[in-house]
């Protein structure tokens, strides 16, 4: 009860301001939609936080509701204000997140690292929201990547992604990504189509990444 | 309509093409708008830059 107060409180009539960020929004306004995420995520957050009286489950809540709003948009019929109607579904979701205690899987629970073609398959099987991250990225790296070359830790482990990558991503992302060399050039050298070579270079980044976050997951075990 | 409904997945498949500038501008707002309600892509974003910055530190060695 003391949430429809809040909800009532923070809700705004379907002035025509409300009325005019509704129709940018819908003609895909960017900055519009940026300010909004903005200015409600905090409100949105604390709400959550008190329905589910845990900040992981609100923020995996807050997720939720702008991939049900962004969903629910074109039929928003505009009985109730806009920010009424984002904020129901966000103590629905919030509601069956701390009573289901639905939790993202932790990366622990992936499997020991292969040499996958797609590192990221089964990453993204969300049973409500297929194709949105169900394990999600390691959080926290620790210290920069960089700091660790730096310190020798992680350069073994880089080279080591690299020297086992097919040879055409092996070859593309050494000359893009190692040397630096442009992507014309490298097109030219390696007599590769810029597509091509944009393929090679996003599949070679996408297992380095992979490589290092198996390895940071690791060294946590 | 508002360019909605990109799923994580297919955000991390344009990734490569985001950073070469190579997204036709439909796709462009659909990526970025993504990333302002989405934490998870944006931590894979930043990872990828790291990724990145680490491989060229290679450099010369």
């Amino acid at each position: 009860m003391l949430l429809t107060d809040l909800i009532q409180a923070e809700a705004e009539c379907c002035s025509p301001a409300a009325r005019e960020l509704l129709d940018r929004l819908c003609a895909g306004d960017e900055e519009r939609f940026r300010q909004f995420v903005l200015r409600h995520g905090v409100t949105m957050r604390r709400v959550a936080a008190m329905v589910t009286g845990n900040s992981t489950l609100a923020e995996d809540a807050v997720q939720e509701t702008w991939l049900a709003v962004m969903k629910g948009l074109p039929g928003f019929a505009g009985r109730s204000s806009f920010r009424t109607w984002v904020f129901r579904i966000l103590v629905n979701r919030a509601r069956t997140l701390a009573s289901r205690e639905w939790r993202s899987i932790p990366v622990s629970q992936l499997p020991a690292p292969s040499q996958a073609a797609d590192p990221l398959a089964h990453r993204f099987d969300h049973p409500e929201h297929p194709g949105h991250w169900t394990i999600m990225p390691l959080p926290e790296w620790g210290r920069s990547p960089e700091q660790d070359v730096l310190n020798g830790e992680v350069r073994d482990l880089v080279a080591k992604a690299i020297a086992v990558l097919p040879t055409a991503q092996r070859e593309v992302i050494t000359l893009r990504d190692v040397e630096g060399w442009p992507a014309a050039e490298v097109c030219n050298v390696c007599g590769l189509s810029e597509v091509h070579q944009r393929v090679l270079l996003h599949r070679a980044r996408t297992r380095v990444r992979a490589a290092l976050e198996a390895w940071y997951l690791e060294r946590r075990r | 309509m508002i360019a909605a409904d990109m799923t994580c997945r297919e955000l991390v498949g344009w990734v490569t093409d985001y950073r070469e500038g190579m997204l036709p501008v439909y796709q462009r707002v659909r990526f970025a708008a993504h990333l302002h309600y989405c934490g998870s892509c944006r931590r894979y974003i930043t990872q990828m830059r790291q990724t990145i910055r680490a491989l060229a530190l290679l450099r010369g060695s």
